[in-house]
Formats: C-alpha cells, sequence, structure tokens
C-alpha cells in the first residue's frame, strides 16, 4: 500500500476543486504591492481577503522598525527562548503587550497557531476539563489534542447549552476552563461574551478568548471583544495574533493570573520552537504603536464594512448575520462557489474560498476580508464584480431589469 | 434518533457501525450527538468520540456518562 493512499479521497477532491482552472489552495501572489493590491498570473488583482485589517503591512513605522531591527541584530534568533535565550526585542514586545491589554503578564510564540497549542494544550491537566465552542478554529481543536484534559463541546455561540455542560459538571473536582473566540474567522460572527462571562462566573470557571480576528477591530482601544463588551475583568487569558491587524506573524496570550510564567518552562510549543525574528518583533511593536495613535484606522476600517456589506446585501447575496470586517458570502454548493471564486479572479477580485469541513454548517463559503486601506473605489469594484459573477452563477437572482433588456 | 440518517432502511443493530453502514458525515455525526446529548443530559468527551464506532458503543458511553453524573 502507497504512504499515501488513504489520502485518495482528498487527493480526488482536491483534484475536483482544481479543475476549474487553478488551485484555489496554492494561488501564486506573483507581487503583493500593497495592503489590497497584487500581481496574479501577471494581472492585477484587488486583494479582499487578508485578513489585514488595519493595512498596516505597509505602514512606514512598521517597515522602518523591521530594517532597521534586521541591520542592527540579524535576521533571525536561530533558536529558542529557553536554549538559546531571549533578545531584548522579546522582553520589549511582551511589555508593550501588557501595558496594551493592562495585564501583569504577556507572552509571544511564533505563531498565532502556536499560542493556541501552546497555552490551551498546557493550561489543563488530566483532571481538568476544556470546554470549547463547537465552531472553534484548527489551533484549539489540535491544542485540545496535545492536552491531557477532558474536552466538552458546546453549541456554537450559545451560553444556555454552555451554561446546561457546566451544571453537568457541578460535582466533578477539576478546574473548567471556556474557550471561545472574539470573532470566528469563517462568518465573522462574535462570541455573546456578555453571556458567556455570566455563566463562567455562575461555575467558577476560567474564561480564555481568542482576539485573532477582534484585536485592533473591536473596542474602543481595540482590545477586542471583550473591551467592547465590557467583560475584560471576566477574561482570564487572551490569546492572539500579529498576523491579522499587526500586519506580520506571531502570537501572543496575556493575563493576569498568578504563577502564569510557569508556562515558559511547561509550555512545549513555547519552548521547543525558534523565538520570533528581531524584524518582526520590531515592526509589531511599531504596529501596535499605530495602532494606538491612529484610532482613525479603525473608523475607516468600518466605514469599509459598512460599504462591502451593504453593496453585498443590496444585491441580494446571503451573507453571515454579523456585520464586520469578515464578510462570508454562502453559496448553495461546491460546484457554484468554486467557479465563482475562480472567475472573480480572473476578473482581477481576490477572496478566500472557503469548503467544508473547514465551514460551519458543511456551507461552502466566498470568504472576503475587509481593510481599512481599501478604497471606496475598490470596494465598490468588489461588489460590482462579484454582482456580476454571482448572478452568472446562480448565487444571486437577475435584477428584474436586467431581465428585462 | 438515528433514524432520519437511515435512509437505505437497514434494521439498526448493536453492532450497526455508525460512520460505516448509516448515511452520516463527521459533521452529521457531531449534530447527531449534541441531539442525543440533550436527550440524555450528559455531555460526551470529544476525547470517547474516536473509540465509537457502533450503536453499542455510543449506547455504553451514554450510560458511563449517566453513571458518572450521578455518583
Amino acid at each position: 500500500m502507497s504512504l499515501f493512499e488513504r489520502f485518495n479521497s482528498l487527493i480526488q477532491a482536491h483534484k475536483a476543486v482544481s479543475a476549474c482552472g487553478t488551485d484555489p489552495f496554492a494561488v501564486q501572489l506573483e507581487r503583493v504591492v500593497s495592503p489590497t493590491r497584487a500581481i496574479v498570473d501577471g494581472r492585477p488583482v484587488i486583494l479582499a481577503g487578508t485578513n489585514n485589517y488595519l493595512g498596516l503591512t505597509f505602514h512606514p513605522d512598521c517597515i522602518e522598525a523591521a530594517v532597521e531591527a534586521a541591520r542592527s541584530e540579524g535576521t533571525g534568533t536561530t533558536g529558542s527562548r529557553i536554549a538559546n535565550g531571549s533578545y531584548a526585542l522579546h522582553k520589549k514586545l511582551e511589555t508593550k503587550l501588557a501595558e496594551f491589554f493592562g495585564r501583569r503578564h504577556a507572552m509571544v510564540f511564533s505563531t498565532g497557531y502556536q499560542a493556541n497549542l501552546g497555552i490551551i494544550s498546557t493550561l489543563a491537566g488530566p483532571d481538568d476539563y476544556l470546554i470549547i465552542d463547537s465552531d472553534s478554529h484548527a489551533s484549539i481543536y489540535d491544542a485540545i489534542r496535545l492536552s491531557s484534559a477532558t474536552v466538552i463541546r458546546f453549541k456554537h455561540n450559545d451560553a444556555a447549552d454552555l451554561d446546561k455542560r457546566l451544571r453537568r459538571l457541578t460535582d466533578q473536582p477539576g478546574n473548567k476552563i471556556i474557550i471561545v473566540e472574539g470573532i470566528y474567522s469563517m462568518l465573522g460572527d462574535q462570541a455573546p461574551l456578555k453571556e458567556i462571562a455570566k455563566v463562567k462566573r455562575e461555575h467558577g470557571a476560567y474564561l480564555l478568548v481568542d482576539e485573532a480576528h477582534s484585536m485592533g477591530v473591536v473596542g474602543d482601544h481595540g482590545r477586542g471583544l471583550a473591551e467592547q463588551d465590557g467583560v475584560e475583568g471576566d477574561v482570564d487569558l487572551v490569546v492572539g495574533t500579529f498576523s491579522k491587524s499587526l500586519g506580520a506573524v506571531g502570537g501572543f496570550c496575556v493575563s493576569d493570573l498568578d504563577d502564569f510564567n510557569v508556562l515558559r518552562v511547561a509550555s512545549r510549543p513555547y519552548m521547543f520552537t525558534a523565538s520570533l525574528p528581531p524584524s518582526v518583533m520590531a515592526s509589531v511593536i511599531a504596529a501596535l504603536d499605530v495602532m494606538q495613535k491612529e484610532p482613525g484606522l479603525r473608523t475607516r476600517l468600518w466605514e469599509n464594512v459598512d460599504t462591502l456589506y451593504d453593496g453585498l446585501c443590496l444585491n441580494g447575496f446571503t451573507i453571515g448575520e454579523q456585520r464586520g470586517p469578515v464578510v462570508a458570502v454562502h453559496v448553495p454548493d461546491q460546484d457554484s462557489a468554486v467557479r465563482t471564486w475562480y472567475e472573480l479572479l480572473q476578473a482581477g477580485v481576490y477572496v478566500n474560498l472557503a469548503l467544508p469541513p473547514a465551514t460551519p454548517n458543511g456551507t461552502p463559503l466566498l470568504r472576503c476580508s475587509v481593510c481599512a486601506a481599501h478604497s471606496r473605489e475598490e470596494l465598490e469594484m468588489i461588489v460590482d464584480t462579484l454582482a456580476d459573477i454571482g448572478q452568472r452563477n446562480g448565487l444571486i437572482e437577475v435584477p428584474a431589469q436586467a431581465a428585462r433588456a | 434518533m438515528l433514524a432520519p440518517h437511515n435512509k437505505s432502511g437497514i434494521s439498526i443493530q448493536r453492532r450497526t457501525d455508525i460512520m460505516k453502514d448509516l448515511d452520516v458525515d463527521s459533521l452529521a455525526v457531531m449534530n447527531f450527538i449534541m441531539n442525543l446529548e440533550d436527550h440524555f443530559d450528559v455531555s460526551i468527551p470529544l476525547n470517547a468520540m474516536a473509540e465509537i464506532r457502533t450503536v453499542e458503543d455510543l449506547a455504553m458511553i451514554v450510560l458511563k456518562m449517566k453513571t458518572e453524573s450521578k455518583t
């Protein structure tokens, strides 16, 4: 038996999807020229699937900081922090993050995925319970596989179901740790964090919120959903990433819990991987400053969200119920999703194709993400192109006037 | 509760393999489990799911969780 024979159905599915003309999971961005523009197949394309919510990837302060750090401290750390040592920049970045969130402790990881892996897998022991939302990101699902705790899923965004499941555990002695996300990455919906915090308090549980898609996006200061919903005091641990609104790569966790720093010598995904390079840390530190100094970026992001969300609604698309920078267009079947996605790319609009089982409820999605740097013209172009191609592929009805013509 | 997933109308026995013999994919099985959890007022840990293949395995897990929650 060949080594990859057990992947036969995956190989077939991948081939079928790539038959549209290109492999949707290996798009070549030949050259990215701005937060919202790239060259693909020699043609200019508008980027509407980047998670680059504040558009900071090309901010001059961030670029200068990265260049300067690479020049002065080299290209990489070539090792882990426990074995090869921490740079001053690691400490500076952690101090900045702790200050930003108003927490005592901060720990940075080499990716957001590893932050979830490292924190969640280590927090709970064999007698403890991890209670996770059923729509959790893959990094959370992978973290629980590394953990020795008992794992219970509750219905997506359903605080009553969470309450019921915690009630069933009332007589169990172990710690109960609830894990939710600020904004869910596929449909862009927000957790009902006030209700969840209430349930958490009633049951004496702990609460971890992954603010990967909500940091810099919601809350008056950009601290995420916990800030927006006024429940930061109930959130014991915030996990986040540098690869979305902060425009780089890396992950972090902040907390006020005593002895939090023991994780530095207990969390294997933290201990046994190379730490972030100086250039990345410098650009993230600069991005944190920019985010705080320019709250107008967030205002612009939400204006852009309105333009895209309302534009798609007006054209009759079925989109995620909650308005936000992740705008997920629902497509009835996989073939039309793949075809529409491909035609959009050919027409100069890049969105993310998201297919089951990576999407909730088995719905294929054309996932758009909004950027503060999108111009009005770019957003109108995205809406018009989607309307045109969506119509041809049966995603929306042909408007009455066009039908007569 | 498995009836909606039994399109071919086979007789569901203890040994019936939930994924192989019935019309359920991984998504449908998760939704079915959640309904079952509501029905019996138990939470089946995700860790235990990998070992569930047959209707009997599932029944044993539900029984086990019911007994544990009473003690």
